[in-house]
């Protein structure tokens, strides 16, 4: 019963859900990196085929492509943002999944309210920047 | 180790030594349910459950919220409704006000990488979460973050469903183009 209990932990943290969509983009991006031909069948974003318009995680997945092949300046090419707060998400998801299965205690990150705040702000100027078809502003564009 | 750290009204007061918290339970500011935390400790305890604290070691006490202690036993003394939740999770090395999880990273993983406009209403609900929480108002937290949690998980399985579905016409229509 131990393993049941173990699984019920996993599930509780959230944890899991978050490593299996690591996991999953993981595998796609290193299909990616290896066979180009490959990358026309990694999935859109929906949004932008149906709108036309770059949401906030347009251009992740080829951010995280570029950065798994050493490339940041064109991963800060296709979404700044992402590779901004990838060093926090790292993180804090390597600090939840210890907790989680191996009883770690790495210590939070302390983020305040008026922090989560401040990225919701951030997110949302970036998302409506990235939109603007003029120079400063396109280039935030993927 | 003389460093300890207590709950009062959501909000973490500390450090004081050991002589103050003694101090502070016998005029009645903590209580047995109320939650302490001192360096090398593994998570937030009742004052009640901590030796040294009440001159005499009380039980368990009774858990605030039934559905999180599976089969719990015939409670005890009925702490009142604003003592704070019994099970926190564990703190960490370093001190921290949040023990209310606001699955944050989640929700900007999902906004970055999965379905924006879903994942954008769990960093909305995890933000008011958190403020919820610095104001002290801890069961209103606990919503709040469950929200943000489904929110986060909901924006994660359409993201995930939308890439298969993507897929899956790419494989059998040999492309959209």
């Amino acid at each position: 019963m131990q393993g049941s209990a173990t699984l019920r932990g996993v599930v509780r943290n959230g944890a899991g859900g978050a490593l299996l969509l690591v996991l999953l983009a993981g595998g796609m991006l290193v299909l990616g990196a290896w066979y180009t031909e490959c990358s026309r069948f990694l999935p859109h974003c929906l949004l932008h085929e149906a709108t036309g318009l770059h949401c906030s995680g347009c251009g992740a997945q080829r951010a995280v492509h570029a950065l798994l092949q050493g490339d940041v300046r064109a991963a800060l090419g296709y979404n700044a943002l992402l590779v901004l707060v990838l060093p926090f998400l790292l993180y804090a998801g390597v600090r939840s999944a210890g907790e989680g299965w191996f009883g770690w205690t790495l210590p939070r990150l302390p983020i305040r309210a008026k922090v989560v705040w401040a990225c919701l702000a951030l997110i949302l100027l970036f998302t409506v920047a990235r939109n603007v078809p003029v120079d400063p502003f396109q280039r935030l564009a993927p | 180790m003389d460093t300890w750290y207590y709950l009062h009204d959501g909000r973490q007061v500390g450090p004081i030594p050991l002589s103050e918290l003694i101090k502070l339970a016998e005029n009645g500011v903590i209580q047995p349910w109320t939650q302490v935390w001192s360096p090398g400790m593994e998570s937030w305890r009742s004052a009640g459950e901590v030796e040294g604290i009440f001159p005499v070691p009380l039980g368990p006490p009774a858990p605030v919220r039934p559905e999180n202690v599976p089969g719990s036993g015939t409670p005890g003394a009925e702490p009142p409704p604003d003592a704070p939740p019994r099970t926190l999770p564990a703190m960490g090395a370093t001190v921290s006000y949040s023990h209310v999880d606001t699955h944050l990273t989640k929700a900007i993983l999902a906004t970055l990488l999965c379905c924006m406009p879903l994942g954008i209403v769990a960093i909305i609900k995890a933000a008011q979460a958190k403020t919820k929480l610095e104001d002290g108002q801890i069961e209103e937290a606990r919503r709040l973050s469950r929200d943000a949690d489904n929110w986060g998980n909901w924006s994660i399985i359409l993201g995930l469903a939308g890439s298969v579905i993507y897929l899956v016409v790419m494989l059998v229509g040999g492309g959209l183009d």
